[in-house]
């Protein structure tokens, strides 16, 4: 609720972005600033703590934060992208192994499943989430070269995402 | 909950609760240790920055920018501290 409102503030004042985008670790045992906190909650080894309200008012929040501002966009995406290639991957990983759950079953075979790693099923995305998601990576690749080279750093966990999650689903 | 149940009919309720000391009741209650009241507080303010499509409101801006934005400032340590009880983490 509190994302939300911060979210909605934005429309309001402008200033909202620059308190949200400067704020600064609490002196208190919570040492560390807003946006690293919340990017951290779409990070999937922290994604089990979190749900999927909280992780789409995140997702809609930093898109309305970085929308035409340059800077915020620039230090957003060096902290979002690393943790999209991460959570794509783990995604995968996890469908890769659901398709082999799936394998086993239909075949009685379940000899294959012992060699794979569960996965946890928190990773993934609900469809909401998933189109803001890919959103706000769209909007940090938007209009410049230099964003779009730091998309480029997780072209092979978005390829893999295409192949395995999307296609298999269709 | 009356209070948000009442704004969300006119923009006029709302315009009467902000001028009945609105503004410090929604600061004095941002400070509660209660999640229940802090999250229905929350909701209040939604409910009084939402303005309807036909309509034009100061409100969020007023909200937003009263006594150097504390309510944001709140929030933000809202979301990274919860309520600043230890062991203690929002749940809603």
């Amino acid at each position: 609720m509190a994302i939300s409102l911060l979210r909605a503030f934005i429309l309001y004042s402008q200033r909202t972005k620059q308190l949200i985008m400067n704020d600064k670790p609490s002196s208190t045992r919570h040492n560390y600033n807003v946006v690293d906190y919340l990017l951290g909650q779409l990070d999937p080894d922290f994604v089990d703590t979190s749900n999927d309200d909280i992780e789409g008012a995140i997702l809609s929040m930093f898109t309305q934060v970085i929308k035409d501002e340059h800077d915020y966009k620039k230090s957003v995406g060096e902290k979002f992208v690393p943790i999209a290639g991460k959570r794509l991957k783990a995604i995968c990983r996890y469908r890769s192994y659901e398709i082999t759950v799936q394998n086993a079953r239909d075949t009685g075979n379940m000899d294959d499943i012992q060699n794979q790693q569960p996965s946890s099923e928190f990773v993934k995305f609900t469809p909401k989430n998933e189109e803001k998601f890919f959103k706000l990576l769209n909007v940090i690749s938007k209009y410049d070269v230099g964003y779009s080279k730091l998309i480029r750093k997780i072209k092979r966990e978005l390829q893999d995402y295409k192949g395995i999650v999307c296609e298999y689903d269709n | 909950m009356a209070i948000v149940n009442m704004c969300t009919y006119s923009e006029d309720i709302k315009a009467i609760f902000l001028r009945q000391s609105g503004l410090a009741i929604i600061n004095e209650l941002l400070e509660s240790k209660d999640e229940d009241i802090l999250l229905n507080n929350l909701r209040l303010i939604m409910t009084l920055i939402t303005q309807k499509k036909s309509e034009f409101s100061h409100i969020g801006k007023t909200l937003a920018e009263d006594s150097d934005y504390k309510i944001i400032r709140r929030l933000i340590v809202l979301i990274k501290e919860g309520l600043g009880i230890n062991f203690c983490i929002l749940s809603k």
